[in-house]
C-alpha cells in the first residue's frame, strides 16, 4: 500500500495483471493449441515486444498530460469524444469479461471440475465475483496477489517434481520453424494481453508511480510464459501439440506422494484468477463509466450489472457453440492493439482540442 | 459546589449515594474544628487510613480553631499520602470515594481533599492462562489497572512510554489507560483511539471485550484489535508503534493495529535460534490451513475427486467408508458439530468435570462411533487432526471453527470447485480488512520485502537490532 495515497502500488497491480495474463495463456479457448517447437519462444517474446511498443506512445502521452489517467485525458475536453471512447471501451471490456468466463468454464469443466454442472459454475463464480466487486479494488488486488504467489509456489513445486523429466536436448537452435505462421501466432499471443488496457484504465487506482505498472507487468508476464513454454517443450516434446491444456497436464503428472496429482490445486488457482480477472474488468468498466459518462454513484450499480451481463454472455456462448467460432476469430485478431490505439488516438485528439481552445483563448 | 457548613455537605453526599450501606462517614476534631472523613467500605486500606489520615489529623494542635489554617495544613504541611487531589462538589466526592479515595471535609471550608488510600482485594500477579511460553516472564496482567500499568512501566523505564488514563462508562466509571511509545507511534492513531474511547456509548464496562468492538472496523470475521495477557508481549507491541489500551477490571490488554500474520508469531520465537523460529512458524501456518481445510478437502476428494488420492490410500478409505450408513458430508458435519459441542462443554465446565467430558467424548464416544460403524475412522482422524491443529493458532480459535464448517459444506456439496470459491471469497474478505489504515494482510499482501525478516522467518537478533522496528514502515512500502 502506498503511504501517501492509501492505494496498492504499481508492483502489486503488475503481479495481479501478470497472473491474469497467464490465466489466458493456461486456460486456452477450445480448439486453440500450443505448437511444439522453438518458434513458440520467438512468438511469445515478439508479442510482448509488440505490447511494449504499443504502450510506449500511450505512456508518453500520459506523461505529457501531467500524470492524469489516459481515460481522464481522453474524456476531459469533449463530450462527444468522451462518449464514443466510453462506448467502444465498454463493448471491448464486456467482450473480454465474457471471454474470461468462457475460458474459465471450459477449463474447469474439461479438467478437474468436470463434475460441476454449468449452472453451478456460473452461479458460484457469479457470487464470488459480486462479492469481490463489493469489497473494492484494493481487496481484489491483494487477494489476486496471494493467488499469484500461490501460482508461483505451484510452478516451483511442479518444476521440482518434474525435474528428472526435463530433457533440454528437446530444444534446438531455431527462431522460426514455420515463418508463414509466425505472424499469426504473434498476433494471437498479443491478443491475450488485454491487461495492457487495464494498466491504462485503472491508472487512477494505482498508488505511487503508476507509470511503472506496465513496465513491470510486461517483462514479468513474458518471463513466466517463456519459462512455462520451456517446461512444455522439454517435458512433453512433440506430444505438446496433442494437449488441450499443457499446464494442467504438467500438474496432472506431478505426483507429490501425499496427492497422486496436483491438478486439483492447479484448477483452484485458475478459477481464483478468473474471478480476479473478471473483477478487474468490472472495475475498469466502472472507471470508464465514471469518467466518460460522468456517472457518480450510479457507476457502482452499473458495475454489478456489467458483471452479471458478462457472465450471462459467457453462459450464452457456452449454450450456443455456433456463436463461439466468430468470437474465437475476434479473440485472436489483435483487438487489444485496437483498444489501446483507440485510447491513444483519443488522448491525442483531446490534447489537440485542448491546445486549440488555449490558442483561441489567447487570441480573444 | 460544596457548602461552608459541613452538615449540609455530608447530607448532600449521602443523598447522592442514595444512603448506600457501604458509605462510611467518620466525624472527628482536627485542632478545634469539626472534620468528616468520608470513604467507601471495602475500597480502602484501613491501616493506611489510620496512619495517613487519622494520625496526622489528631496531631493538630487543639488551639488552632481557624478552618482555613487547618485546610492549609492538610494541603501543605501535613500531608499525608502521595495521591492527593482537591474536590469541590458532592459529585466529585462520590467519584473519588467510589474509586477508593477517602475525602476529608472541614467545617467552614468549601473544599475537600481526596486522599488515595485504595486497599481493595486484588488477585496477585500470576502466570497467564493463555499464551504460555517456555522461556520468558511468568507474569501476567491482573484485573487491577494500576498493577498492570506498573507491570508495563517496569519494562520500559523511559519517558518515551506515555500512559494516559481516562474514565469511561457513565455507570461503571471504568478507568482506562492508553499506552504508547512517543517517538515510535503515530500520534494520529493514538488520537483516533482516544477519540473512540471518549465517545464510547456504553454505560457499563466489565471486560476489555466490551471496548474491543468500538476499536474495530466492523469486519464480520476477523478482529483487527489484538488482546494479550502478557505484559512482555504488550510492551513489544508498543515498541513496534502500536497503541495499547489497558482496562480496569480486565486481565486482557488490547493493542491496535493488529495484522493477520501476528496470529502466527509467539514470544518464544524470539528466544530460540532463528532456524527453529522459521520451522515453528511454518508449522503454525500449515496447522492453520490444515485446521480449516482438511475436513472440507477430504469431503471434496472423497465425494468428487477420488482420482487425486493415491491408489493404496484410496482403497483403505473406500473400505472404511463402505461400512458406514451415512454420506461423507453427513459424517463430516455430524462429527464437526459433535466436536464443537464437546469443546464448548469442556470450556465452561469446572476442570474436574471437564476431564470426565474429555474422556467420555474423546475415548468412549470416539471409539464407539467407529466400532459401531456409524462413522468411518478416516473421517474421525481428519476431524481430530483438524481440531488439534486449530489449537496451535489459539487466537483464531473461533474463526477456525466457523471457517472449517463452511469449507466442509462447500467441499462436500460442490467439490473442489466449491472449496475454491469459498476459499477465494474468504481471501477477498480478509484482504478487504484494514486496521487503522493498515491492510490486515500486510506484509504478505501488499507485499513488503523488508518486513519478511520477521514474518515467516525471523532473522537473527544481531541483524534485527540494526534498525528500529516501525510497523508503519513495514506495512507501508509494499509493492512499491
Amino acid at each position: 500500500m502506498n503511504k501517501k495515497t492509501g492505494l496498492t502500488g504499481a508492483a502489486g497491480f503488475a503481479a495481479v495483471f501478470a497472473l491474469s495474463r497467464i490465466f489466458s495463456e493456461t486456460a486456452l479457448l477450445p480448439g486453440v493449441y500450443i505448437e511444439y517447437g522453438m518458434q513458440r519462444f520467438t512468438a511469445v517474446i515478439l508479442s510482448f515486444l509488440l505490447a511494449a511498443a504499443v504502450y510506449i506512445p500511450l505512456h508518453i502521452a500520459t506523461a505529457k498530460n501531467g500524470g492524469a489517467s489516459p481515460l481522464e485525458a481522453a474524456s476531459g475536453h469533449n463530450k462527444m469524444l468522451s462518449g464514443f471512447v466510453g462506448a467502444v471501451i465498454t463493448v471491448y471490456l464486456l467482450f473480454c469479461a465474457a471471454e474470461t468466463g468462457l475460458r474459465a468454464h471450459y477449463y474447469a469443466s474439461s479438467t478437474a471440475f468436470d463434475s460441476a454442472p454449468s449452472a453451478y459454475f456460473y452461479i458460484l463464480i457469479g457470487a464470488a465475483l459480486l462479492f469481490t466487486v463489493s469489497r473494492g479494488i484494493n481487496a481484489t488486488v491483494r487477494a489476486g496477489f496471494l493467488a499469484a504467489a500461490g501460482f508461483l509456489l505451484l510452478l516451483a513445486l511442479i518444476t521440482a517434481v518434474l525435474l528428472p523429466d526435463i530433457k533440454p536436448d528437446r530444444l534446438y537452435p531455431s527462431l522460426a520453424d514455420s515463418p508463414d505462421s509466425l505472424a499469426g501466432e504473434v498476433l494471437d499471443e498479443f491478443s491475450r494481453s488485454s491487461e495492457l488496457l487495464l494498466c491504462a484504465l485503472l491508472y487512477g487506482s494505482i498508488g505511487g508511480r503508476q507509470g511503472r505498472c506496465a513496465w513491470i507487468y510486461i517483462p514479468l508476464s513474458c518471463a513466466v510464459i517463456v519459462f512455462m513454454t520451456f517446461l512444455y517443450n522439454t517435458v512433453f516434446g512433440r506430444l505438446l501439440s496433442l494437449l488441450d491444456y499443457p499446464f494442467y497436464t504438467l500438474s496432472s503428472v506431478s505426483d507429490i506422494t501425499l496427492l497422486h496429482r496436483i491438478n486439483g490445486i492447479d484448477v483452484m488457482i485458475w478459477v481464483s484468477a478468473a474471478a480476479v480477472r473478471l473483477a478487474l474488468f468490472t472495475f475498469a468498466f466502472r472507471e470508464t463509466v465514471r469518467t466518460c459518462f460522468s456517472a457518480g454513484k450510479a457507476a457502482d450499480i452499473c458495475g454489478y450489472v456489467f458483471a452479471a451481463a458478462a457472465l450471462l454472455l459467457s453462459e450464452l456462448f457456452t449454450a450456443y457453440p455456433e456463436l463461439y467460432e466468430p468470437m474465437k476469430t475476434v479473440c485472436s485478431s489483435g483487438v487489444p492493439l485496437a483498444a489501446v490505439l483507440l485510447l491513444l488516438a483519443a488522448v491525442s485528439a483531446a490534447g489537440a482540442l485542448r491546445r486549440n481552445k488555449e490558442r483561441k483563448a489567447v487570441r480573444t | 459546589m460544596l457548602e461552608k457548613e459541613l452538615e449540609k455537605n455530608t447530607v448532600n453526599v449521602r443523598a447522592l449515594m442514595k444512603n448506600s450501606s457501604d458509605l462510611t462517614m467518620k466525624y472527628a476534631k482536627a485542632g478545634g474544628v469539626n472534620v468528616c472523613v468520608i470513604s467507601c467500605d471495602g475500597q480502602i486500606d484501613t491501616n493506611r487510613l489510620a496512619n495517613l489520615v487519622y494520625r496526622p489529623l489528631s496531631g493538630i494542635d487543639p488551639e488552632i480553631c481557624d478552618p482555613r489554617r487547618i485546610a492549609a495544613m492538610i494541603s501543605g504541611e501535613l500531608l499525608i499520602a502521595g495521591d492527593e487531589k482537591p474536590v469541590e462538589s458532592p459529585e466529585e466526592i462520590v467519584a473519588a470515594v467510589t474509586a477508593g479515595f477517602c475525602v476529608i471535609l472541614i467545617d467552614g471550608v468549601e473544599k475537600g481533599w481526596a486522599i488515595g488510600i485504595q486497599g481493595f482485594e486484588t488477585r496477585s500477579v500470576t502466570q497467564p492462562e493463555n499464551h504460555r511460553n517456555i522461556r520468558g516472564s511468568r507474569e501476567g496482567f491482573v484485573e487491577a489497572l494500576h498493577t498492570n500499568m506498573s507491570l508495563v512501566r517496569r519494562r520500559v523505564k523511559s519517558p518515551e512510554l506515555v500512559l494516559t488514563t481516562m474514565t469511561v462508562g457513565k455507570t461503571s466509571r471504568t478507568e482506562i489507560c492508553v499506552c504508547r511509545m512517543d517517538s515510535l507511534s503515530d500520534r494520529k492513531l493514538a488520537d483516533e483511539v482516544i477519540r473512540r474511547l471518549e465517545t464510547l456509548p456504553l454505560s457499563l464496562l466489565l471486560e476489555s471485550g466490551f471496548v474491543q468492538p468500538f476499536l474495530e472496523n466492523r469486519h464480520p470475521l476477523f478482529s483487527e484489535v489484538g488482546a494479550t495477557e502478557r505484559p512482555d508481549v504488550f510492551v513489544s507491541k508498543l515498541y513496534e508503534g502500536r497503541i495499547g489500551v489497558i482496562i480496569d477490571g480486565s486481565p486482557f490488554a488490547l493493542f491496535v493495529p493488529k495484522l493477520f500474520t501476528e496470529n502466527f508469531i509467539m514470544l518464544d520465537d524470539y528466544v530460540e535460534k532463528p532456524v527453529f523460529a522459521l520451522f515453528i512458524r511454518l508449522i503454525r501456518y500449515m496447522a492453520f490451513l490444515i485446521s480449516i481445510l482438511l475436513p472440507g478437502f477430504y469431503a471434496a476428494l472423497a465425494n468428487f475427486h477420488p482420482e487425486l488420492i493415491p491408489d493404496a490410500l484410496l482403497r483403505n478409505l473406500a473400505a472404511a467408508e463402505s461400512l458406514t450408513p451415512y454420506s461423507v458430508l453427513t459424517e463430516c458435519v455430524i462429527l464437526d458439530i459433535f466436536y464443537e459441542i464437546m469443546r464448548e462443554a469442556g470450556l465452561r465446565l469446572p476442570s474436574n468435570v471437564g476431564h470426565a467430558v474429555s474422556i467420555v467424548g474423546g475415548i468412549v464416544i470416539g471409539d464407539i462411533v467407529v466400532s459401531a460403524g456409524l462413522v468411518g475412522a478416516p473421517m474421525l482422524l481428519a476431524i481430530a487432526i483438524a481440531s488439534i491443529s486449530g489449537y496451535i493458532v489459539s487466537d483464531l480459535g473461533n474463526q477456525i471453527s466457523l471457517m472449517r464448517f463452511v469449507f466442509i459444506l462447500a467441499g462436500g456439496l460442490f467439490g473442489l470447485f466449491g472449496l475454491t470459491v469459498a476459499a477465494f471469497m474468504l481471501c477477498v474478505s480478509v484482504c478487504s480488512a484494514e486496521s487503522y489504515g493498515m491492510p490486515f494482510t500486510s506484509p504478505l499482501s501488499p507485499f513488503s520485502a523488508r518486513a519478511m525478516r520477521d514474518t515467516f522467518a525471523r532473522i537473527s537478533w544481531r541483524k534485527l537490532a540494526r534498525t528500529d522496528p516501525d510497523i508503519f514502515e513495514n506495512g507501508g512500502d509494499e509493492n512499491e
